[in-house]
C-alpha cells in the first residue's frame, strides 16, 4: 500500500465534505424555527432604525412644539403622535431604539468581558482561585438582582452610563459560570491535553484554545442578556436612577408620562409596546439559540 | 532487578506513583492509585507494548511517563538525565522529542482549528522556521500520513474517524520525536481501518525510527506491534517479557486469563476447552489486599493474600510478579 | 475458581423463527436519504445463533431495532419488507401486541447497559417489572423470580445484589442483569445482543459469552448476535451474515464462511484481523484500503467497489444477485474470491 494510492483515495473520499459546517449547519437550523426567526426579523428592524434613527425619525426627538402637545396618533402627520411636550412620539421611539442598542452592547459587553475573564480563571486553574471566585459570584447572586443595580447606580451616580455600568456588573456573575461550566468540561478533552504537552502556555491554551469551544452557550446568555439589560434600563430609568430627560428612553418616556394613561395613552403605552416588542425579539432568538445549541453539543 | 544494557535507555521509568483524588458529593475523598510503583526501561526505537484491562493504570503510565500528569513519586530518567527535576523552558525543549497520539479521533483534534493549524502548532511553539519553513514541513508530513495538504484547510469533523487518526499522528510526528506514546490509538476505529493505521505506524517507525510506547486493551494488536510486552492489573506491572515468549508461554495467572480471554477468530479451535477466570475487574479505587489478583486467581494461596510478590526475573528479559510462579 | 467451557451443543431446530424479506429501511435526514438496510433477506432457526457482522454504518444495529420496531420513525421509514416471527409479520402488527412481544418473545440487550436501566429504581425490581407486567405475578413472588434470575446469571450473592441500584454495580454486572431481564419470560423466542460485549473488558466479556451460551441451550432461545469483532463470531455463532453498507454481501455456516470466504470484504475482514494467521510473523497486516463510502452519496452498483481488488467494470452499474453456493452458504459478488483453500 503505497502513500500514493493512499493520497487518491482519501482525496476522492474528502469531494465533496460529508457534513457542512457548524455555523452553516446552526444556520440552517435556526431558520427552521419559527419563533426564532420572528425573533431575529424583530431584531433586525430594531438594529437598522437604531443605527440609521437620524434617517428614519421624521423629526427631532428633543424638539418640543407646544402647540402640537398631545396629539393623538395618525393626526397632524403625527404617525404616533405627541407627548406632552409637543415631542414627536415615532422620532422618540426610533432614537430610544438606539439607546437601547447601546445599552444592550455595553452591558452585555461589560459582563461578557469581565465574566470570561473570571469564569475562565476559575474552571481553568480550579483550586482556591476557582474557590474565591465562585464565592465572590454566589455573593453577588444572593442579592436580588434590581436591588444589585440600584445599589451600584446609588454609589455612581444616576445617569444613563452608570445604569450599563450597574446592569453590566449585575449580569457579570451569570456568564461567568456559563464559562466556568463549559471550561471544566473542555478542560479534560483530549485535544486540550494535546495542545497542553506540545507546550503551549496557559494563557493561550485559555483563550485560543478552550475558549472558542466555549461560544454555544455564552451566545444564548449574551441573546438573552440583551433583552434583559433594555428592560433592566427601563426599570431603573423609571425609578429615576437611569437615563435622565430629556433622554429618549424607553423607560423613562413612560416614567415621565404615567400620569396621562387615561387622557392619553399613547404617550405611555407606545414606548411600552416597544420594550414589550423588543425583548421578546432577543428572547426568542435567544431560545431558539437554545434548542439549536445545546442538543447538538450532546452529538 | 538488574538490566544489563548495552546503550543507556531512551526513557527508563523508575518506581513511578500516580494518584488521583476522587472527590463525589457522596463522600469523602478517597485515593485512587492509579500507577503504583511501575518502572520500565524503553531502547531507542524499540517498540514496547503495554496491555491490561480497564483500572489497570496503563493509560496514566503513558502520560504520566512523558510528564502530562505529574508523578507523585519516582523518577524519570530521559536520555539519562532526571526529567523530574526540569521545568521551564527546559522542560519544553526536552517535551519537543516526545509525542503523544489519542485514543478518540473525535476529541483529541480541537474542533475549532483547522488541520493544517492543529498540526503545525508545535512548530509553531517550538519555533521551528520561519512561516515558510513551518508551511513546508507541514506539508511534508500531512502527505506521509495520508493525507492531501490540500485539504489543510477544512476542519476535523470534515474527516473520517480514520483520516482524523492519520491528522493526530501528523501533530504528533511534526516534530520528528524521538519517543512517541500511542494511547489506545486504533481503539476506536473500524477493524479495517485499523488494519490501515497500524501499518501506517510501523511505517512511520521504520522510517523515522522513533521508539513507541503502545497501550491497548486490543491483545491481538498490541502482540502485532511490539517487540516487548508489559502486562498490567491494578496499577502494577505483573509480567514482562519479550513478545514472542509471553504469547508462547504466559506465566502470571492473569496473562494466562487475558489471553485465554481472548476471542480468536477461527471457528474450528471452539471445541477445545477453555478456562475462563470468573469474578469482576476490581476497583483500583478499593483494590484487594495482597496480590491483587489473589480474588480471582485459580493458584492463590494465603501468601498471595497477605503480601504483593515482588517483580522477579525467570529469565533474561522476563519478569514475572507471582509468589506460586517465582517459588515453582 | 476457574470454570470451564465447551462448545454449545445443544441442537438447532430447523423451523424458521425470525424470517426477514426484501427490507428496506431508510432515513430522511435534510441533507437526503440515508439507505440504511437495503433488500434484506435473512432468517433465524429456533435455538440458532446468528452473527450479524459488519463496521460502521453496514445496517446490523438498524436491523436490529427494525425488528424490535424501535427504529425512530422519523427520520427513519420502512420502505418495504417483511419480518416474520413465528409466522406473524411483526411490521403489520398493532403497537399493543407489538409491546407485548417485546420484552417476552423477543429481547433486546445492548452496549451499554446503563442507558436501558433506569437509575432511579433497584435491578431486582425493575426485573420483577417485568413478570408483574407480563405475568401478572404479585410483588413479592416477581421479586423472588428476578432473584432466581439473577442466580442464573452467575451474579454472587443475587439476594442482596438485587436490592443495588445499576450505577452500583459493574459494566458486566449491568450486562448480566439485561441478560436476566430479557430471560424473565417463560418461553423466550428471540434474544437480540446488539454489541454486548463491546464496552466490557476482555475477561468479562469471555465471561458473558459463555454466559450466553449456556442459557441458549437452558432456555432453547435464539440469539441474534450483532457485532464487529470475528473473534467473538469465532467463538459464538452457528451461522454468519456479513453486512456493508446496508447490504447483505455474504452469509454461511461459521466454519464455511471462515474457511471459505468468497466475498472480497469477508475476506479482507478476515485477514485485517491482527491475530489472522495470515498476519503472524508478517511485518505488516492485510488491510483493505479505503474506507466506508458515505451513505448520503452512495451511487448504483456495489458500494464495495471503490475499495474491491477484484472490482471489474460491472460492479459499478448493478449490486450483484444472490449467489447460492451451498445450502449453508450465499454470497452476493460479480467477481468473488475464488475459493482456492482457507486463508487461514
Amino acid at each position: 500500500m503505497s502513500n500514493n494510492q493512499t493520497n487518491n483515495i482519501i482525496e476522492e473520499e474528502l469531494i465533496p465534505p460529508a457534513e457542512p459546517g457548524f455555523w452553516k449547519e446552526s444556520w440552517y437550523q435556526l431558520t427552521r424555527n419559527r419563533a426564532a426567526m420572528a425573533g431575529l426579523i424583530v431584531i433586525a428592524i430594531f438594529a437598522l432604525l437604531a443605527v440609521f434613527a437620524p434617517l428614519a425619525a421624521p423629526k427631532d426627538p428633543l424638539e418640543q412644539t407646544i402647540s402640537a402637545r398631545m396629539t393623538a396618533p395618525f393626526t397632524d402627520g403625527y404617525i404616533l403622535g405627541t407627548d406632552d411636550l409637543g415631542r414627536d412620539l415615532l422620532s422618540r421611539i426610533i432614537y430610544g431604539g438606539r439607546i437601547s442598542l447601546i445599552i444592550g452592547i455595553v452591558s452585555v459587553g461589560i459582563s461578557l468581558v469581565t465574566g470570561t475573564i473570571l469564569g475562565m480563571a476559575a474552571g481553568y486553574f480550579g483550586g482556591w482561585v476557582d474557590r474565591i471566585i465562585m464565592r465572590i459570584i454566589d455573593i453577588m447572586l444572593a442579592f436580588p438582582y434590581i436591588l444589585l443595580t440600584i445599589v451600584i447606580v446609588a454609589i455612581l451616580g444616576p445617569s444613563l452610563m452608570n445604569a450599563m455600568i450597574a446592569i453590566g456588573i449585575s449580569q457579570m456573575p451569570r456568564y461567568a459560570r456559563v464559562i466556568r461550566a463549559s471550561v471544566i468540561a473542555e478542560r479534560e478533552q483530549d485535544y486540550v491535553l494535546a495542545e497542553r504537552s506540545l507546550g503551549t502556555n496557559n494563557v493561550e491554551l485559555m483563550f485560543r484554545t478552550i475558549l472558542p469551544n466555549t461560544l454555544a452557550p455564552t451566545m444564548v446568555q449574551a441573546t438573552l442578556g440583551v433583552g434583559e439589560a433594555i428592560l433592566s434600563s427601563a426599570g431603573l430609568s423609571f425609578l429615576g436612577l437611569g437615563a435622565q430627560p430629556p433622554t429618549p428612553e424607553w423607560g423613562l418616556m413612560i416614567a415621565s408620562s404615567k400620569q396621562f394613561i387615561t387622557s392619553a395613552w399613547w404617550i405611555v403605552t407606545l414606548p411600552g409596546l416597544a420594550i414589550l416588542v423588543t425583548v421578546l425579539g432577543f428572547n426568542l432568538l435567544g431560545d431558539g439559540l437554545r434548542d439549536i445549541l445545546d442538543p447538538r453539543l450532546r452529538d | 532487578m538488574s538490566k544489563v544494557r548495552s546503550t543507556t535507555p531512551l526513557l527508563a521509568a523508575q518506581d513511578v506513583h500516580k494518584s488521583f483524588t476522587i472527590k463525589d458529593d457522596r463522600g469523602p475523598a478517597r485515593n485512587l492509585k492509579a500507577v503504583d510503583g511501575v518502572s520500565v526501561d524503553i531502547a531507542p526505537g524499540e517498540v514496547v507494548g503495554v496491555v491490561g484491562e480497564s483500572g489497570c493504570g496503563k493509560s496514566t503510565l503513558g502520560k504520566t511517563i512523558i510528564r502530562m500528569y505529574e508523578p507523585d513519586a519516582g523518577k524519570l530518567l530521559w536520555k539519562g538525565n532526571d526529567m523530574t527535576l526540569v521545568s521551564g523552558t527546559d522542560l519544553k525543549t526536552i517535551r519537543k522529542d516526545m509525542q503523544m497520539i489519542f485514543q478518540d479521533p473525535y476529541s483529541s483534534l480541537n474542533p475549532r482549528k483547522k488541520v493544517r493549524d492543529i498540526i503545525s502548532q508545535p512548530l509553531r511553539i517550538h519555533a521551528q522556521g520561519d512561516k515558510e519553513e513551518i508551511a513546508r514541513r507541514t506539508e511534508e508530513v500531512m502527505n506521509e500520513v495520508g493525507i492531501n495538504p490540500v485539504y489543510g484547510r477544512r476542519y476535523p469533523h470534515q474527516f473520517s474517524g480514520g483520516q482524523r487518526q492519520r491528522i493526530g499522528i501528523a501533530r504528533a510526528l511534526a516534530l520528528k520525536p524521538d519517543f512517541v506514546v500511542c494511547d489506545e490509538a486504533v481503539s476506536a476505529l473500524d477493524v479495517s481501518i485499523q488494519a490501515q493505521i497500524l501499518n501506517l505506524l510501523l511505517d512511520l517507525r521504520d522510517k523515522h525510527g522513533f521508539a513507541n510506547l503502545f497501550i491497548s486493551h486490543d491483545l491481538s494488536v498490541v502482540e502485532f506491534i511490539s517487540q516487548r510486552i508489559l502486562v498490567m492489573y491494578l496499577g502494577r506491572i505483573v509480567e514482562r517479557a519479550p513478545k514472542v515468549e509471553l504469547m508462547k508461554e504466559p506465566l502470571h495467572p492473569y496473562t494466562r486469563a487475558l489471553l485465554a480471554a481472548f476471542p480468536i477468530a477461527d471457528p474450528s479451535v471452539r471445541k477445545q476447552k477453555k478456562q475462563i477466570v470468573v469474578g469482576d475487574v476490581p476497583s483500583p479505587l478499593d483494590p484487594p489486599s495482597g496480590c491483587h489478583f489473589h480474588p480471582r486467581c485459580p493458584l492463590a494461596t494465603d501468601r498471595c493474600r497477605e503480601a504483593y510478590p515482588p517483580l522477579v526475573d525467570v529469565s533474561p528479559g522476563r519478569q514475572v510478579a507471582c509468589w506460586e510462579v517465582s517459588a515453582g | 475458581m476457574i470454570e470451564t467451557t465447551t462448545k454449545n451443543e445443544a441442537a438447532v431446530r430447523q423451523e424458521e423463527l425470525l424470517g426477514i424479506d426484501n427490507l428496506n429501511v431508510s432515513f430522511h435526514t435534510r441533507r437526503g436519504v440515508v439507505k440504511a438496510v437495503r433488500n434484506l433477506r435473512l432468517n433465524i432457526k429456533e435455538g440458532e445463533t446468528l452473527a450479524l457482522v459488519g463496521e460502521s454504518g453496514c445496517g446490523k444495529s438498524v436491523t436490529a431495532h427494525a425488528i424490535t420496531r424501535l427504529v425512530p420513525m422519523p427520520p427513519g421509514v420502512i420502505e418495504s419488507g417483511i419480518i416474520r416471527f413465528r409466522g406473524t409479520d411483526l411490521l403489520k402488527l398493532p403497537d399493543k401486541e407489538m409491546r407485548a412481544l417485546r420484552g417476552s418473545k423477543i429481547s433486546m440487550i445492548f452496549q451499554e447497559p446503563m442507558t436501558s436501566l433506569n437509575p432511579v429504581f433497584t435491578v431486582g425490581s425493575q426485573i420483577a417489572e417485568v413478570f408483574i407486567t407480563h405475568e401478572k405475578l404479585g410483588k413479592k413472588e416477581a421479586f423472588a423470580k428476578a432473584v432466581e434470575l439473577l442466580d442464573l446469571v452467575k451474579i454472587p450473592d443475587p439476594g442482596k445484589r438485587a436490592l443495588s441500584y445499576p450505577h452500583q454495580l459493574s459494566g458486566g454486572m449491568r450486562q448480566r442483569v439485561m441478560i436476566a431481564m430479557s430471560l424473565a419470560s417463560p418461553e423466550p423466542g428471540l434474544m437480540i445482543a446488539d454489541e454486548p460485549t463491546t464496552a466490557l473488558d476482555v475477561t468479562i466479556q469471555a465471561q458473558i459469552l459463555q454466559l450466553l451460551t449456556e442459557l441458549k441451550a437452558r432456555v432453547g432461545m435464539a440469539l441474534l448476535l450483532i457485532t464487529h469483532d470475528m473473534g467473538v463470531v469465532a467463538e459464538t455463532a452457528d451461522r454468519v451474515a456479513v453486512m456493508y453498507a446496508g447490504h447483505k454481501v455474504e452469509e454461511a455456516a461459521v466454519e464455511e464462511l471462515f474457511a471459505n470466504p468468497r466475498h472480497p470484504y469477508t475476506l479482507g475482514l478476515l485477514k485485517c484481523q491482527p491475530s489472522a494467521p495470515s498476519n503472524r510473523g508478517a511485518n505488516r497486516l492485510s488491510s483493505i484500503e479505503g474506507s466506508v463510502p458515505d451513505l448520503l452519496t452512495l451511487k448504483e452498483g456495489c458500494p464495495f467497489a471503490n475499495r474491491c481488488e477484484n472490482v471489474k467494470k460491472e460492479c459499478l452499474s448493478s449490486f450483484p444477485e444472490i449467489t447460492r453456493i451451498s445450502e449453508n452458504h450465499e454470497f452476493s459478488c460479480h467477481n468473488p474470491v475464488t475459493g482456492s483453500g482457507d486463508p487461514r
